[in-house]
């Protein structure tokens, strides 16, 4: 296959094509702790959870929502399968349900910090990339199955 | 590092042991705000965001209208418990930046549905009432003054109940009750030397139902308001001037005129509708309310707005009409206009009185939000509204000539930390 020259129009455009396509999001999932009687949960109960409605896990566990906050494609790439919203109205949204006094967003950690908060926590709830799950969390749900 | 500074003075303040290390999950410390520039085209009224504020914008550029900070600390007691301080600094009625305590309460969650929450708390029951200072959080360089600016009660100091559950199928519902009395903070500035009408004291309640289903968000709510604070001498003078003529002229229909003119005789029911649609790229917001004032010359009110959006890449370009309508109340005054110099002066007074109570004025809004950093919003709008000259409730030092129109154009920072 012959290659187009790096400053050929084509191959600019194609750069600027593959740039818009979030490339390294990753897979997003929903962990919980290893012990947790939690198998799975349902697409709605975790729009419950992470958009601050509810504030306990199914089995009664206050919620300690966590999430993975890098890079930050998979956090969009969670939030569109999730709720089909961008990061800025995600933003705005939480705005509003902080400084109303309602309820607070799901702490922002590294993928590390996730799976220690998880693993150490009954009530954690995190969105992992599926790629960093480990012997530590339990998988409950997959966006994109 | 100056967020880690308030942390750890604000758990010292509380005589609590300073975080080991950052990131205490039981302490949240943030804030929001605004640095904003507007200009009118008019300089025959000034133009306010709420009544609250002492003057309004002209010709020149004032960052007087849309800017303000608020910092809020969250700190979570147990499972169960968790307390919210909030202060707010914004352009009051004394011509100052002073900040005033927003929300300082106790919120009890003991089931995953159920909420109580007891101090001075947000009054909710109006759409995005108690986020209005929160510019980051809406769309607009800030909320349409045609629906909020008689909406002006934003804190309560009392108690409320809510509940939240899942009916199935992705549908949330969200039930709420809220009693108290009006926070102290709400002022309305009167006359030029600082001085004000307070708000606070007022019995309050209020109840909302909240539907949630996939994009789709409705709205209904009730509130009703029994003022009881006193007012300064110029209305308690009308009050009485109207008093002495009602018992001269044997006139009961001034007396009931007399009552009305203090608020303290007038239940004020809020009724609101609204609907909040929001899927993928497109936002739609619409909301209607009402407000009646019961017997007496002040007017009831309907007003209302609808906000349309479409976000390309980072920017949400948007448009945004409002309108506000007061019933043509006729205002009784019997024989006093016809009844010498100083009865006139009385009629004269009443009837300035009333049309500061009246609004009647239809607003287009063109404008665009662009989310330049994920905790930063920069906005350009700019307002187009015709009205009634004779109605004063939204214009500040009207002159001669002010024929109920202005262009507002306005730009914000709207920011959280």
């Amino acid at each position: 296959m012959r290659t187009l020259p790096p400053n050929h129009p084509a191959s600019v455009l194609l750069v600027l094509l593959l740039s818009l396509v979030p490339a390294q999001a990753g897979e997003p999932v929903i962990v919980v702790h290893p012990e947790s009687r939690i198998q799975s949960l349902t697409r709605d109960e975790v729009i419950n959870i992470f958009m601050g409605r509810q504030k306990r896990l199914p089995n009664g566990t206050v919620a300690m929502p966590v999430e993975q906050a890098q890079p930050p494609a998979l956090r969009a790439r969670f939030y569109q399968l999730l709720v089909g919203k961008d990061l800025p109205d995600i933003s705005a949204y939480w705005a509003r349900l902080l400084y109303s006094g309602q309820a607070q967003p799901p702490q922002a950690l590294t993928a590390e910090e996730v799976l220690e908060v998880v693993s150490e926590n009954k009530g954690a709830i995190g969105v992992l990339d599926a790629a960093r799950v480990d012997r530590r969390v339990r998988v409950v749900h997959s966006l994109t199955r | 590092m100056l967020r880690k500074t308030i942390t750890c003075l604000a758990l010292a303040a509380l005589g609590l042991p300073l975080p080991a290390q950052d990131g205490d999950p039981r302490l949240r410390v943030s804030g929001f705000g605004t640095l904003g520039l507007a200009a009118s085209s008019s300089s025959l009224a000034e133009y306010v965001r709420e009544p609250t504020q002492p003057r309004g914008v002209r010709q020149d550029l004032d960052p007087r209208l849309d800017s303000r900070l608020g910092l809020q600390v969250n700190l979570n007691l147990s499972e169960s418990f968790s307390v919210v301080g909030q202060a707010i600094s914004k352009y009051r009625y004394d011509y100052t930046f002073k900040p005033d305590l927003s929300w300082a309460f106790l919120s009890y969650k003991p089931t995953s549905s159920l909420q109580a929450r007891a101090g001075r708390l947000g009054f909710d029951v109006f759409q995005i009432a108690d986020t209005r200072n929160v510019g980051y959080s809406y769309l607009w360089t800030r909320p349409p003054v045609d629906f909020f600016g008689p909406l002006m009660l934003s804190s309560l100091d009392g108690g409320d109940l809510s509940w939240q559950g899942s009916l199935g199928e992705g549908v949330n519902l969200r039930l709420k009750v809220a009693a108290g009395r009006t926070a102290a903070i709400d002022k309305v500035p009167f006359g030029d030397a600082g001085g004000y009408v307070p708000l606070g004291g007022s019995k309050l309640m209020g109840t909302v139902a909240e539907v949630d289903w996939e994009a789709l968000n409705l709205r209904l709510s009730y509130a009703q308001a029994k003022p009881s604070s006193k007012f300064p001498p110029p209305i308690t003078d009308l009050q009485n001037g109207l008093n002495a003529f009602a018992l001269l002229l044997n006139d009961p229909g001034l007396a009931r005129q007399a009552r009305g003119v203090d608020f303290q005789e007038n239940l004020f029911r809020y009724y609101s509708v609204g609907l909040n649609w929001h899927s993928g790229p497109f936002r739609l917001e619409a909301v209607g309310a009402q407000v009646r004032a019961g017997e007496g010359p002040i007017p009831d009110l309907k007003s209302g707005y609808l906000s349309l959006g479409y976000r390309v890449g980072e920017a949400v370009p948007y448009f945004l009409v409002s309108r506000i309508v007061s019933d043509p109340h006729t205002l009784y005054l019997g024989a006093l206009p016809a009844l010498g110099p100083e009865a006139a002066a009385l009629a004269t007074a009443v009837a300035s009185f009333i049309q500061h109570q009246r609004a009647n004025q239809t607003t287009f809004a063109l404008g665009v939000r662009g989310d330049f950093h994920p905790k930063a919003a920069l906005k350009l709008q700019v307002d187009h509204s015709t009205g009634e000259p004779k109605d004063l409730m939204l214009w500040l030092n009207v002159r001669s000539g002010w024929e109920g129109k202005a262009t507002v154009g306005s730009v914000t920072l709207d920011f959280v930390f």
